[in-house]
């Protein structure tokens, strides 16, 4: 039944950050390396080229040339150290992730249908990691870290990542910029090319609480050095800036009193958190929830609310549930499928349905067929207690 | 993910120490090289042989090599951006973006409940614990205590011990009868069948007492799968059972598909869904409805149609039987989804349309043609149906 078979492509929507966190992972590995052989190497060719000249120049003392080489030799060495231990601690990791992350989405692509009990564990797995990235997100690294134990999935998940963002995010709750300014400066470019303007922002908070503190020789000399960068696209907002400096902390001034208003910095917690995740191709609500929208959304029924017809196998039926699934829309049917409240089992084929002819209640024929063979031919409509023949039911169709 | 995995083969080859052999040697390799050079000058330098042409010759040693690095590390980054060519084919859709759902102290509240729930149902007791902990999510001690009493249980019947299972089916014997369930006896027959597959040699002596001792009660209901296993006898030892006619009774399928069994009865004993909640959203959410709703979004878009995000979907998600729980039923006419206001209404000749349907359909004199077939019936004596 083509219901059962897998939806590859709606399953691969949400693994875009599974595969790509690894991958940008390595490729700072990779820039850090490059700046080390730059560094060092850089530094080696100097030396060789700076002996090698003056060496022509003047009778060589050799001292001193082996003091150059000496010191080339180290370089060399130090290099050679940097990279193996980048390469062990950091490269090899990596790599072994990404492989193991590929390898566990390859082994879906293989499995066909969902009753193929392979998907089942793979399911449960992701419900595993879903939970995982939802607790990171809110707080309770406990909880996150207790799964990947228990269920083994440590290398499918990403819990130093959130980490770093606690670690920054924390800092900002104590009202301190620093920590991410140090993560805009490592991840300028590519922060450009997204147009993102953290850093600005960031610079202002820092220039605001310098002008709260009264500091203002420091203020101007602060905004001349970073805020006037930013000239070309945020003008108005320095101009706004400088003037700032013409009102105290307590000013009713409207555009003023909103600048030195303290809930900036949860606004500069929640930016932050935007960029990051953009950057690391991180969607900006957890992945449970937007499985759980679409879920919800796909089961929502208005039978779900109505306690007549409650059936307990429903996840929006349930009461903690269904209060998530009020602000999802309803699912839409352009057809007919009805469900004998009875068996619980859909009513196709030859099975036709019947209606009681006062109530108008309708289950399944076979249903009927056999509570009539039990009971001499009467049935009795469990909901509304209506007996009647067998004989009296009405058939639909 | 072929792609991506290929990429993966090249880039672990280039950036292993081992001296493949690849367009460019390792940079290992190349440091190593350097190292050498420099060392022998070092070595000349100290012994005095060393003249102004051995400092240029360094001086170029040292360019060719910081060269061949620079090539290496190009060709790395090379594979690198393939890589990250093939991850973008591969998915080529980014994640929607969606404004902050279950935001509200409510909703967030009845999401803690939800996981918490799930932990317990699922058997990770410990996460639970400390998910409650971290959380302010209250979970009473008797729903507790009957989610640590199925663990145990089903534990037991992982390790094949029947025990606990056969002692709660007894006791809710009743409730078991009322829904046609054949737990009981098909944890008797398990045993049976586990003594008598055994290697032990008196196996097939403790399988018969078995029988003796507990197959009877069950002979009203299960006559012919009693006389089926007693019949397993003659086909002892177990490869001439898997050669035999009855090889299904030999599958290690029929003990374990008992966990989920009990599972499901258990659960609806104390009124909770068969299936777990939360797999079963996260299922049909993550197998495919979230990326139709996406598309039907975008559709949307480029027709510039508006559609209002707390109504209806705009297109439909079909479902498995096994995630209907309830009747649906959109008339044949209108294509809308009935509800309590246009309810289903059946005609005198048997068919169902929607109120609304029904009533434009009708002719002065309150008489109703019916679409499907030539039958005419009065207004007034349509049923409303209830499915």
């Amino acid at each position: 039944m083509s219901v059962n078979k897998l939806n590859t492509e709606g399953i691969m929507l949400f693994e875009q950050p599974f595969a790509r966190v690894p991958y940008e992972n390595y490729r700072k590995v990779f820039r850090s390396s490059q700046k080390n052989i730059e560094k060092e190497l850089g530094a080696v060719q100097t030396a060789a080229n700076a002996i090698a000249k003056r060496a022509k120049l003047e009778s060589r003392d050799a001292e001193d040339a082996i003091e150059a080489v000496d010191g080339m030799i180290t370089r060399v060495e130090n290099l050679k150290r940097k990279l193996a231990d980048l390469q062990s601690s950091s490269g090899s990791p990596t790599l072994g992730v990404m492989r193991e992350r590929f390898q566990h989405l390859m082994s879906v692509e293989t499995m066909q249908t969902t009753k193929d009990p392979e998907f089942a564990r793979w399911a449960d797995t992701r419900l595993d990691r879903w939970l995982v990235d939802w607790s990171l997100r809110n707080g309770k690294e406990k909880t996150a870290k207790m799964i990947a134990d228990d269920r083994g999935i440590e290398r499918l998940v990403d819990i130093d990542l959130f980490s770093d963002i606690r670690r920054i995010a924390d800092a900002l709750k104590q009202r301190s910029c620093a920590e991410a300014l140090v993560w805009c400066s490592d991840n300028k470019s590519a922060l450009r090319k997204v147009k993102n303007t953290l850093e600005f922002d960031l610079r202002l908070q820092e220039y605001i609480e310098l002008a709260r503190a009264g500091k203002n020789i420091d203020a101007i000399a602060y905004s001349k050095k970073y805020l006037l960068p930013w000239q070309e696209t945020h003008l108005p907002q320095i101009r706004q800036a400088s003037a700032l400096l013409c009102f105290p902390p307590n000013t009713t001034c409207s555009p003023y009193k909103r600048l030195y208003d303290l809930s900036r910095w949860n606004t500069l917690i929640q930016s932050f958190r935007l960029a990051f995740y953009n950057l690391s191709t991180l969607p900006s609500e957890p992945l449970l929830h937007l499985a759980m929208y679409a879920g919800l959304a796909s089961l929502k029924l208005p039978a779900c609310y109505d306690p007549q017809t409650k059936n307990v196998d429903c996840p929006v039926c349930d009461p903690t549930l269904g209060k998530l699934a009020e602000e999802v829309p309803f699912s839409h049917h352009v057809n007919s499928t009805i469900v004998c409240r009875i068996t619980g089992r859909i009513i196709d084929g030859d099975n036709m349905p019947m209606a009681f002819p006062n109530s108008g209640q309708v289950y399944s024929g076979e249903e009927l067929e056999d509570m009539a063979k039990k009971n001499v031919g009467i049935v009795k409509d469990p909901k509304t207690g209506e007996a009647c023949e067998f004989s009296m039911l009405r058939r639909l169709f | 993910m072929e792609g991506p995995l290929k990429e993966l083969g090249r880039l672990e080859k280039l950036v292993s120490d081992s001296s493949w052999k690849g367009k460019t040697p390792s940079i290992n390799d190349s440091l190593d090289s350097l190292l050498h050079s420099l060392r022998e000058v070092k070595d000349r330098l100290q012994v005095g042989t060393a003249t102004d042409e051995t400092l240029t010759i360094l001086s170029k040693t040292v360019e060719t090599r910081k060269k061949e690095i620079d090539d290496r590390q190009k060709e790395v980054y090379n594979a690198l951006a393939k890589m990250g060519k093939a991850l973008d084919k591969k998915f080529h859709t980014p994640l929607p973006t969606y404004s902050p759902l279950f935001f509200s102290p409510e909703a967030n509240a009845a999401l803690e409940r939800t996981i918490a729930l799930h932990f317990l149902r699922t058997g990770q007791f410990n996460t639970a614990e400390t998910f409650i902990e971290e959380s302010s999510v209250d979970i009473d001690d008797d729903t507790r205590r009957q989610f640590k009493k199925l663990h145990e249980i089903v534990t037991a019947l992982r390790e094949q011990d029947i025990g606990p299972a056969l002692q709660w089916a007894e006791r809710n014997r009743e409730f078991l009868h009322n829904r046609s369930s054949p737990l009981e006896f098909l944890l008797h027959r398990s045993r049976y069948l586990r003594f008598l597959t055994s290697n032990d040699a008196r196996g097939q002596y403790a399988a018969i007492a078995y029988a003796q001792d507990h197959f009877p009660p069950f002979y009203g209901q299960h006559e012919s799968e009693i006389r089926q296993l007693m019949g397993c006898l003659l086909y002892m030892p177990i490869w001439r059972l898997i050669a035999s006619p009855y090889a299904n009774l030999a599958s290690p399928s029929l003990h374990l598909d008992l966990e989920p069994m009990f599972a499901k009865e258990y659960c609806a004993s104390l009124g909770m869904s068969r299936q777990v909640p939360l797999r079963v959203v996260g299922d049909i959410g993550g197998g495919g409805a979230l990326a139709r709703i996406e598309k039907g979004r975008k559709v949307m878009r480029e027709r510039k149609s508006e559609w209002s995000h707390s109504e209806e979907l705009p297109i439909e998600i079909p479902l498995p039987p096994e995630n209907r729980y309830h009747s649906i039923f959109a008339c044949p006419v209108s294509k809308e989804q009935s509800t309590d206001q246009n309810p289903p209404m059946m005609m005198g000749c048997g068919h169902v349309i929607t109120k609304d349907s029904l009533q434009k359909l009708s002719k002065p004199g309150g008489r109703v043609k019916c679409p499907y077939c030539p039958v005419e019936s009065q207004l007034s004596s349509a049923l409303r149906v209830h499915f």
